[in-house]
């Protein structure tokens, strides 16, 4: 019956007892989605860059090649170390618009708007580059003086329902598509490849400055040391591997997931406030009740797993429903919009039903403390 | 066979830089299966009386004896255990929980004890002797104020206490209404041998008792079987 009376108590103020839950609820939400929408976002460019063989070498500091601008005459230097089979410089731009349409920004995948510019003859000699290996249709450049020309990733293809030979227009230019490919990678097949002649010319770049440089070991197997050795040979650059670049991205990512997390767990922790608030209002109005409670025999321990029992009630059905709101928000509404899956996993649940069981805990625990100290003799004062 | 005994028995508040002496010394023996009335004006020490016995609040000095044990000495715990076992509160509002059925109201003491079966038939037996066995699943807003009483009269008897403790139980009832409550309470009484100690005002409901304690000024001022007792006598 103690449980009975507990959830009687809280359907006896519906309205307040919604809005606790709804807080912690929202904030759950908030746990749920953005942690699983950072983990999604993480998982996938990790997954994308990972695919790109070869070494990356970009600006010291620069966390992606976006960011990053180096001189490049650095391409002559490093192909002259031992151990590099070959170089290629690129550079990497946001499309404005592509076939009319504009592109919003989305974390690395969605619609396209990543051009990147490059010399076709060495950008062939990489064994192992990582963008193109796979034409699907058409072909890739065959020489540098192949301008107003582009390869497309597949989901251009198939978002501008787009065949070789057509034309697409970028930034209002118009470039004739002569290949398609597919990289396995969500994110790479968003990518448009042009001459790095006509990207600097579509984006205002500086002529002798790049974003990044594409370098091919002549032994695979020796990746790990020679970006090593890159990295001792220049201070201003910083190279790694596919799979290093994609550790250090997933590092600075962790710090973002981590700040997300602490936004929403303090949505979640007003949420708890929310909570001792309902649970201490209840336990004043039910002073007299308590009192009853206490003068019949109740122990202070029963008064107290009651309201605690009320609260975790509330953090429950507050878990529930906001692990609902957030799975929506993360499985459905993301990926709609963003093209990009969330990720939900067990670890991220238990998560969720720690810190709001926790918080209906902490939440009850100071009411429950004062309801069972409260004193028998409650009973006996006048009034309901 | 003495039940209840009280002695030097002295409560005193503090109100701001105010010591109130709500008990004075007082001595005083209850036999079991007594029903006694305590009468007296307001402040008198009537409830602070009524408290002491329900282990409600402890007294500033003297001893308790119930059941031949010294009840002053009890712990927390043991207070509620006392309450729960012996003692069956009842008030003057009732104080039923209004979202409970009166059934459900019946069986809260015995929560703490996991409501045993043979407290649900016990219950359902109460409500057929309350003449209740109709209004089992109805809440106390459906319910006539004598008929509340009548629940908060079964729940006080739900753990077979061994006494009732009535505070002004017909303090909200009109005068038939609760002349009924006193006359099943006397009937408790003798039917189940249960000590009743009744507070009140009203000077004719006192009278109904087999014994009359007249209390002022945290002292005991007359304490005689009721039918020696005049109600002049009574009136302060």
């Amino acid at each position: 019956m103690l449980y009975a009376l507990a959830i009687k108590n809280l359907l006896r103020r519906k309205s307040r007892t919604l809005i606790s839950i709804l807080g912690i609820a929202i904030g759950i939400a908030m746990i749920v989605s953005l942690v699983s929408i950072s983990e999604g976002i993480q998982s996938t460019v990790q997954d994308s860059i990972s695919k790109i063989q070869g070494i990356s070498v970009m600006q010291k500091g620069a966390i992606d090649q976006i960011l990053s601008s180096v001189d490049e005459s650095y391409a002559d230097k490093i192909s002259q170390l031992r151990g590099v089979r070959a170089v290629s410089p690129e550079v990497f731009a946001m499309a404005s618009t592509v076939e009319g349409r504009e592109i919003v920004f989305r974390m690395g995948a969605g619609p396209p708007g990543v051009v990147i510019g490059i010399y076709p003859k060495t950008y062939e000699d990489l064994k192992s580059a990582g963008y193109t290996t796979n034409i699907i249709e058409g072909r890739f450049f065959k020489s540098d003086s192949e301008k107003s020309k582009v390869v497309i990733g597949k989901n251009i293809a198939s978002k501008y329902n787009k065949r070789v030979n057509q034309r697409l227009r970028i930034d209002g230019e118009s470039f004739k598509i002569i290949g398609v490919f597919e990289s396995g990678s969500n994110m790479i097949d968003n990518f448009i490849v042009m001459h790095i002649d006509d990207a600097r010319d579509l984006f205002n770049l500086p002529e002798n400055s790049v974003n990044s440089f594409m370098v091919d070991p002549s032994n695979p197997a020796q990746s790990d040391e020679l970006a090593k050795y890159i990295n001792r040979k220049f201070s201003k650059l910083h190279a790694s591997t596919s799979q290093e670049f994609a550790k250090q991205f997933g590092e600075t990512f962790s710090v973002i997931s981590l700040f997300t997390l602490a936004v929403s767990s303090v949505a979640a922790i007003v949420g708890g406030l929310g909570i001792a608030n309902t649970m201490l209002m209840s336990v004043i109005e039910r002073t007299k009740e308590i009192g009853v409670l206490k003068s019949v025999g109740w122990y202070s321990s029963d008064v107290l797993k009651l309201i605690l029992f009320e609260s975790i009630m509330i953090s429950v059905i507050g878990l529930i429903v906001g692990v609902g709101i957030g799975s929506f928000v993360a499985l459905y509404i993301f990926p709609t919009f963003m093209n990009m899956p969330a990720l939900i996993n067990l670890e991220l649940l238990l998560l969720a039903t720690g810190f709001s069981i926790g918080l209906g805990l902490l939440g009850g625990i100071y009411p429950a403390y004062k309801a069972a100290n409260m004193s028998p003799l409650e009973a006996f004062r006048g009034g309901d | 066979m003495t039940h209840i005994e009280l002695k030097n028995l002295c409560k005193d508040f503090v109100l701001g830089n105010q010591v109130i002496h709500a008990l004075k010394d007082v001595n005083l023996k209850i036999k079991r299966g007594e029903f006694v009335s305590v009468v007296g004006p307001s402040g008198s020490g009537k409830s602070t009386f009524l408290n002491m016995v329900g282990a409600i609040e402890k007294p500033s000095k003297g001893a308790m004896i119930i059941d031949k044990e010294n009840i002053v000495d009890y712990d927390d715990r043991e207070s509620s255990d006392f309450r729960r076992e012996k003692i069956g509160f009842i008030f003057q509002t009732f104080n039923l929980l209004h979202d409970l059925t009166a059934r459900e109201n019946i069986l809260i003491p015995t929560v703490p004890d996991g409501i045993p079966d043979h407290a649900n038939k016990r219950a359902i037996k109460l409500l057929e002797q309350m003449d209740m066995a109709d209004r089992a699943s109805h809440k106390p807003m459906e319910l006539s104020g004598g008929q509340q009483q009548r629940v908060a009269i079964a729940r006080a008897l739900i753990n077979e206490p061994e006494i009732i403790l009535a505070d002004e139980p017909t303090g909200e009832l009109d005068h038939k209404s609760g002349n009924t409550i006193i006359e099943l309470m006397k009937k408790l009484n003798r039917s189940e041998k249960v000590t009743v100690i009744l507070v009140t005002h009203d000077l004719k409901v006192a009278k109904m008792a087999d014994r009359i304690i007249l209390l002022d000024d945290g002292k005991v001022v007359l304490d005689k079987p009721s039918n020696r007792v005049n109600i002049k006598d009574l009136i302060i």
